[in-house]
């Protein structure tokens, strides 16, 4: 086993194979936007203190500035740019609705972590799921209240079906 | 800034734990594993991460996984995650302050991300994870060329002072089960915040052990606040004399031992209903 200074990796970023040579040293975040295009990741502190660059790996919420690209070979990403992901989806319309967003820095990263709570989440349990991403507009309430709603609209179609 | 813009590094991704103590022993080399320390510091560019040429991702390590309980011990991977720890049953039955240090800690996504090794190796002066085992007398399982050797997490954490310790490979860390404990912190606010002061409390025959984040370099096991608790004495002055608390812009000395004293008395408090 030798250490290299690039690595090869095959990953399914919103459901397309991408298969790229990447230097050691990339965060999947550099991966997303630099390489990949996919700008709807935002890059805030870079050191996981804002939650902004916020992506599914796997499904679960993970900060992309914290992730090396070479550690994701065989692996699945998902962005703010999926546009087959239901959850994804229906809470950016009710980030609309509600207006949970002002500048619209954080809101990919609020959505992407919001994407993954039980979608009977109550208040306290929409906040301690998003302690990690920081809004400096809307002072939250409208937020919890977009995360709130779109979930609970996915819980009607669910008893309704 | 917009991206991370991380320097040139190699990686390496060992498969076994022979490959990673070749790995590790190259110059430069770093472990990396949950990154939330490694690739902040190279981010940030802070002096020590100048002297890392490559990254060793020890991920792949399987020896370093998952939670067992063998006899009247756990054995907890090094790369359990903090996220893990809060939520594994074992872990919260038979050893409840580490599973509550590690709900205190960060936001979910850096709990699903930091690892209890990493914990106990980055030398923060509060790691909350690392206060409550402490508390818990925890033993490390530490890679010694390429053997294993079990170190009291007391004497690793002191021999981690003035050394570059992100070169010492953590396979596992051991605590005793069934011990009732708590754990209390406060931050600067109520949560995703580091600790301003951090108290792990394990009960045992003799009294209870009492570990402390946040009030000196490293966490810390006081036997002379113990000492008092068990006597009944007024905790204040020990505590004075225990703790190097350092100020800054927010917090002052005097505050962060008061705040020491409180959650003292509240992890002991709770530690002694269960």
């Amino acid at each position: 086993m030798k250490p290299s200074a690039t690595v090869r990796i095959t990953v399914t970023v919103n459901g397309r194979v991408v298969d790229r040579v990447v230097p050691a040293a990339t965060t999947l975040v550099d991966l997303l936007r630099s390489h990949l295009g996919l700008t709807g990741t935002k890059f805030g502190c870079g050191v996981g203190d804002c939650g902004s660059c916020t992506v599914l790996v796997d499904d679960e919420p993970a900060l992309s500035c914290l992730v090396l690209a070479a550690e994701l070979d065989g692996r699945s990403v998902t962005t703010i740019e999926d546009e087959q992901d239901e959850r994804i989806r229906r809470l950016q319309q009710a980030f609309v609705a509600t207006a949970g967003l002002q500048c619209g820095f954080c809101t990919p990263g609020m959505i992407l972590a919001a994407s993954r709570l039980p979608p009977d989440a109550d208040d306290a349990a929409i906040r301690a799921g998003l302690v990690g991403n920081l809004c400096r507009c809307t002072g939250y309430s409208k937020i919890v209240t977009a995360v709130r709603r779109a979930g609970r609209r996915r819980v009607n179609r669910d008893t309704k079906t | 800034m917009t991206t991370s813009d991380l320097p040139e590094l190699a990686y390496a991704c060992p498969r076994d734990l022979g490959e990673a103590a070749m790995a590790i022993a190259r110059p430069g080399a770093c472990i990396y594993a949950g990154g939330t320390d490694l690739l902040v510091a190279l981010t940030e560019r802070r002096p020590w991460a100048r002297f890392v040429r490559e990254i060793v991702d020890v991920k792949r390590l399987d020896a370093a996984t998952g939670v067992q309980q063998i006899g009247e011990r756990l054995r907890i991977g090094a790369l359990v995650t903090a996220e893990e720890l809060a939520s594994n049953t074992l872990v919260r039955r038979e050893a409840p302050v580490l599973a509550e240090a590690a709900a205190a800690t960060a936001a979910p996504t850096l709990r699903r991300r930091a690892t209890i090794g990493g914990n106990v190796t980055t030398p923060h002066p509060a790691g909350d994870v690392a206060t409550a085992l402490l508390a818990l007398e925890a033993t490390v399982e530490v890679m010694d060329g390429s053997a294993v050797r079990d170190v009291p997490i007391a004497a690793f954490i002191a021999a981690q002072a003035g050394t570059w310790p992100r070169q010492q490979l953590i396979v596992a860390v051991s605590v005793p089960t069934g011990r009732r404990g708590a754990f209390e912190k406060a931050g600067s606010r109520s949560s995703f915040s580091r600790s301003v002061a951090a108290v792990g409390v394990v009960m045992a025959e003799g009294g209870a052990t009492v570990a402390l984040g946040g009030m000196r370099e490293r966490p810390f096991v006081s036997t002379a606040v113990a000492a008092a608790i068990a006597e009944g004495r007024p905790i204040g002055a020990v505590l004075a004399a225990e703790c190097r608390p350092p100020a800054d812009g927010f917090v002052s000395p005097a505050y962060r031992l008061r705040l020491a004293g409180v959650l003292i008395a509240r992890a002991l408090a709770r530690a002694g209903r269960r």
